[in-house]
């Protein structure tokens, strides 16, 4: 009986979920051709070398694999991201930067004994390569917020933070390799009360313990969050990196994104290829990120070519799951469905292309017994009817 | 509305205890009825009693914002959830146990019986111990006694379980208690309820909480 149902964690995706699937992928992808950035679509299957030493963003038993003919392991792609400065770094080496791409389609993560686990994700994102200036961050994130706008979200909050505040603190300590891997993702899952116990029994400068106890709990209203800092006395180092984040700050503001700008100085780049801005949206009613993002200055060094990039993926699950939750009433389009008879076919054809090139939603539907127009039009959002029998009915549309 | 799940049981009663005097939080649960819901429409709060093994699959989706569950629990699956404090109730210990002849035994691979195959396997693994997990749902204290294991791995509180069996401790895996789980996406959306809520705990437990 296996045959009747999908994989766990996979699941057809049925018309009414599927409309709006495809509502909110083509509001963002048109909105991002409109700002010029090129569509590019990578292989679904790549090999599993292109993540094998990333294992601390990929880890390696949620990368699904297969054995190629020749031996090789090959992976269903986990992100986009990677493929991505893949092809630029081998195929697109000689344009001129700054090259803008996007792409959507769909990630798969093998998410293993949880029942709650989808394990593919529609992800639509764009990527700068070749600008590693604040401008291209601040671009991002502004194109950022748009999208998520196209997609209908109206309330919906950013966190700001950087890879480099924690870093810093690591290499002034001298934490070790393990050391550092613990205590980040400790910090970005605000586990406080672990860190305190690990923080404990590390050889490191009270101040130091202090500050990296303190990381998960600075975030919130920029205001706020950087007047808190003022307070806490930083290195040099990190002074310039909230400096940073403060300009980012200014100049979204002047942009009339400040109301959606929080900053979070606890996300250490759980993944670790971040080198810089790190960047997530959320928002009511989806549970989870509806955008993550950032700057990865090193990814393209893994394919040997120095190109700095920055970029962000829009998981388009989680928006639709907050659509649902949020909006009451959508508005619905004018949908028409034309019946005919056995001799009305080329007249109904032709009415419906004149509806069809004003971009109003027309069906042909051969009007036979066994159909009952008043179900059929209720079920499939049909608003308006034309019987082409009718003679001044089709004259009038 | 903050929504707070408590694991049904034990770490319930501990809290609604715990809250009894605050404005905010307290008396909205009625333990001795047999509803699972609590809401206070005024307060702005609400109460669900949930299975602890349930509950962080409700904070990670969303479903609620706040739980408050044992640390075994967190530890045996990997939640996507910010584990915010220790509310030094219902504390306990994992511990490996067993009859008290099999304790220095020597194999190539024990049999270990247990409710947390996760920890059981990280903790020996740690350990470079090889062992064979054999997956039970209850009473595991059993399991040595009839054979079908040589040790078992599993919560000790009191001992007394253990002790009226005729087993006793090998060795200490560590220390649990309950903790305050946050949905991430709440902790940013209703920071301030979620901070009152642990200030609450924290004031009665007598500590200085940076949260």
């Amino acid at each position: 009986m296996k045959k009747l149902y999908t994989p766990k964690g996979m699941e057809d995706i049925l018309i009414d979920s599927c409309s709006m699937y495809t509502k909110v992928d083509n509001e963002v992808q048109q909105y991002l051709n409109l700002s010029g950035y090129h569509k590019i679509s990578t292989s679904v299957i790549e090999y599993y070398d292109v993540y094998s030493d990333l294992k601390e963003a990929f880890d390696e038993g949620t990368v699904f694999k297969l054995i190629d003919r020749d031996g090789s392991i090959i992976a269903l792609r986990p992100d986009m991201t990677v493929p991505c400065a893949r092809a630029v770094s081998t195929g697109m080496r000689h344009y001129p930067k700054p090259l803008k791409l996007y792409y959507s389609g769909n990630v798969y993560r093998n998410y293993i004994g949880r029942s709650d686990m989808r394990r593919t994700f529609l992800q639509i994102g764009a990527e700068i390569f070749g600008d590693s200036g604040i401008w291209a961050d601040i671009e991002l994130i502004t194109t950022a917020c748009n999208c998520l706008r196209k997609a209908g979200l109206k309330n919906f909050k950013i966190d700001i933070g950087h890879s480099e505040v924690f870093n810093t603190i690591s290499k002034l300590t001298g934490l070790s390799k393990d050391e550092e891997n613990l205590i980040s993702s400790l910090i970005s899952e605000k586990n406080i009360v672990e860190l305190e116990v690990v923080l404990r029994d590390l050889k490191i400068s009270d101040e130091h313990k202090c500050l990296l106890l303190k990381l998960p709990g600075i975030f919130g209203n920029p205001d706020t969050v950087f007047d808190l800092i003022r307070k806490l006395g930083l290195d040099k180092q990190m002074e310039e990196t909230v400096a940073y984040l403060k300009e980012l700050y200014i100049q979204l503001e002047k942009c009339s994104l400040g109301q959606h700008i929080s900053i979070d100085l606890g996300m250490t780049g759980e993944q670790r290829y971040y080198s810089g801005l790190i960047f997530k949206g959320y928002t009511y009613g989806a549970g989870s990120m509806v955008v993550t993002g950032g700057r990865y200055d090193k990814l393209t060094e893994r394919f040997e070519y120095q190109c700095p990039a920055c970029g962000f993926a829009i998981d388009v699950n989680h928006i639709i799951k907050a659509l649902e939750k949020q909006s009451g009433d959508s508005l619905t389009d004018e949908k028409v469905l034309i019946l005919y008879d056995d001799k009305g076919y080329d007249k109904a054809q032709l009415i419906a292309e004149e509806l069809k090139a004003e971009g109003i939603k027309a069906c042909l539907a051969y009007g036979s017994d066994k159909l009952n127009i008043e179900e059929y039009m209720k079920v499939y959002d049909f608003n308006k009817l034309i019987t082409i029998k009718d003679k001044e009915a089709a004259d009038n549309a | 509305m903050l929504r707070i799940a408590i694991a049904k049981g034990r770490t319930a009663s501990k809290v609604n205890e715990m809250l009894k005097d605050s404005n905010e939080f307290g008396n909205i649960m009625d333990l001795k009825s047999r509803k699972l819901i609590f809401s206070s429409e005024e307060k702005n709060v609400e109460f669900i009693l949930v299975k602890p093994s349930d509950l962080p699959v409700y904070v990670e989706n969303g479903a609620v914002d706040v739980g408050i569950v044992g640390k075994d629990i967190l530890m045996e699956h990997n939640y996507s959830v910010y584990e915010l404090y220790d509310m030094k109730i219902s504390t306990c210990k994992m511990a490996v146990a067993g009859p008290p002849e099999n304790k220095d035994i020597v194999l190539s691979a024990r049999k270990i019986a247990t409710k947390y195959p996760t920890i059981a396997s990280e903790y020996f693994k740690k350990k470079m111990e090889r062992i064979e997990i054999i997956k039970l749902d209850g009473s595991v204290e059993m399991a040595p006694l009839l054979g079908l294991s040589h040790a078992i791995v599993d919560i000790v509180e009191t001992g007394d379980t253990l002790r009226e069996n005729g087993l006793i401790i090998y060795e200490d895996i560590c220390d649990i208690s309950a903790r305050v789980i946050v949905n991430k996406i709440s902790y940013k959306l209703k920071n301030s309820a979620v901070n009152r809520l642990i200030s609450t705990f924290d004031k009665i437990n007598g500590g200085v909480s940076i949260a």
